[in-house]
């Protein structure tokens, strides 16, 4: 499903990734570790075409994204702890909205933003602006928005961050959910408890390469632990 | 692509309207600037009409910046142009998208000063024939100046100061390529000169409204690139 050779990128002097290789099978759910500065978000950025490679090759459901944005951006979706929604626009503008930039029919659309809206619990809000909504509602409607085109891959950057437990619940939910139906999830984040607890597939990410990956079922909490300090003193040394 | 612009156009143009954040600041900055060249020209000076035309490019032109400046700065507070970014579109359409609800919403401020200005300045802007010419020369003036400066509010974007930023350069650019021909053109629209006389002005205005429009389709990509 994504496929990442040799994959560098600089800003000015600085390489912030720096040859890395990565591969995730279609239905995965990988989670992505690293300290602050490592290039989680980078990585992110230039699989959802928001960033270009110095070098390397990037293939998302066996598109190229040298030269195949569009497609690419066509089967992704992504989640940040920034909504990425309209303020002045109320909940269900937003996802019309973005449904139709995705290409969706009027009729096709009314029904996936409905059934959004009802699976996020954000039915009774539907006609509120989102600038009025909690965090909790406004990263529901990100989720939504993310979702409104059928994506077959979720890019998620710390989507956890800021979320009450509900939230986080129903965000969890969704999450699991979209891989029972075979999607694709690289999420980053800082959380290990988290990290592991939705992740088959755990990668550490030290200094723009993959230090580290393991199968989730391979290593409980403690373990994961162990594993992320080692690498982090190892990188700090 | 256009159906892409024209969602975008569509969007900001409903945001806009519930708020009226700039509309507003808008309007009411354009009386202002009205209000300022009638009390600081007297009939003896020449009057209206000797002032008219410069003084409904002026206001016209600042505030057209609050337009621009808005269209891209609301996407970045809100941290919303990423989700532009996002969609399978070409991002030329983003261009044009914002274009073009930059384009109406200076249009509608341009007309409510044209407004103001008969209002203020006690002035006859004519009959019919005269108020076509004036919105030629106004929709082209606009289309140039809206061309470019959507492109620079682009640039300008991820800048700090960006408000400040934004007519530094773009004045610049418009000073000699529109509003020069554009004030002219205005001048004698409204003057006692035949309009015959306009076409070189219009002409001069279409070019570089189809020069800054092409030039932005070209560079919008890499000027928003990472």
């Amino acid at each position: 499903m994504i496929e990442i050779k040799g994959l560098t990128k600089r800003y000015g002097n600085r390489k912030v990734l720096n040859g890395l290789d990565l591969s995730v099978p279609a239905g995965t759910f990988l989670s992505i570790f690293g300290p602050n500065g490592a290039g989680k978000t980078t990585l992110l950025k230039i699989l959802a075409t928001l960033a270009r490679p110095n070098s390397g090759t990037v293939t998302v459901d066996g598109w190229d994204l040298a030269k195949d944005g569009a497609e690419i951006r066509s089967v992704i979706g992504v989640v940040s702890h920034s909504p990425f929604v309209y303020g002045e626009l109320t909940v269900e503008e937003n996802l019309r909205f973005f449904g139709r930039l995705f290409g969706l029919g009027p009729a096709g659309l009314e029904a996936r933003v409905r059934e959004l809206l009802d699976s996020l619990g954000l039915a009774h809000r539907a006609r509120d602006r989102s600038e009025i909504l909690s965090r909790g509602m406004r990263q529901r409607l990100a989720i939504a928005r993310a979702l409104v085109h059928r994506p077959r891959v979720l890019l998620l950057d710390e989507p956890h961050v800021g979320l009450d437990p509900k939230a986080s619940a129903v965000l969890d939910r969704t999450l699991r959910s979209f891989k029972d139906g075979g999607g694709t999830v690289v999420m980053i984040t800082h959380d290990l408890a988290k990290g592991l607890e939705m992740a088959d597939r755990l990668a550490f990410l030290f200094r723009g390469r993959m230090a580290r990956e393991v199968e989730a079922a391979r290593t409980d909490a403690a373990g994961l632990r162990q594993m992320y300090d080692s690498l982090a003193a190892g990188d700090n040394a | 692509m256009p159906s892409t612009a024209l969602l975008i156009a569509a969007k900001d143009l409903r945001a806009e309207f519930r708020t009226k954040r700039t509309l507003n600041s808008m309007l009411i900055f354009s009386v202002m600037v009205i209000l300022a060249f009638r009390f600081a020209f007297t009939a003896g000076d020449g009057g209206p009409a000797m002032v008219a035309p410069s003084a409904l490019w002026i206001t016209f032109i600042l505030a057209g910046m609050f337009a621009l400046s808005a269209s891209f700065s609301k996407e970045k507070d809100q941290e919303t142009f990423q989700s532009l970014l996002l969609c399978p579109g070409s991002r030329t359409s983003i261009y044009l998208g914002k274009m073009l609800s930059s384009f109406i919403l200076i249009t509608m401020v341009e007309l409510f000063s044209i407004v103001a200005m008969a209002v203020f300045f006690e002035y006859d802007f004519g009959g019919p024939e005269r108020l076509a010419w004036l919105a030629v020369v106004v929709v082209l003036g606009t289309l140039g100046f809206v061309g470019v400066g959507t492109l620079v509010a682009a640039m300008t974007m991820n800048t700090q100061m960006r408000e400040v930023m934004l007519p530094v350069l773009v004045l610049p650019l418009v000073v000699f390529t529109i509003i020069m021909p554009a004030v002219t053109a205005t001048a004698k629209v409204l003057g006692e000169a035949g309009m015959a006389d306009v076409g070189a002005e219009v002409r001069l205005l279409l070019t570089f409204a189809l020069v800054y429009i092409i030039a932005a389709l070209l560079l919008f990509d890499y000027v928003i690139e990472e």
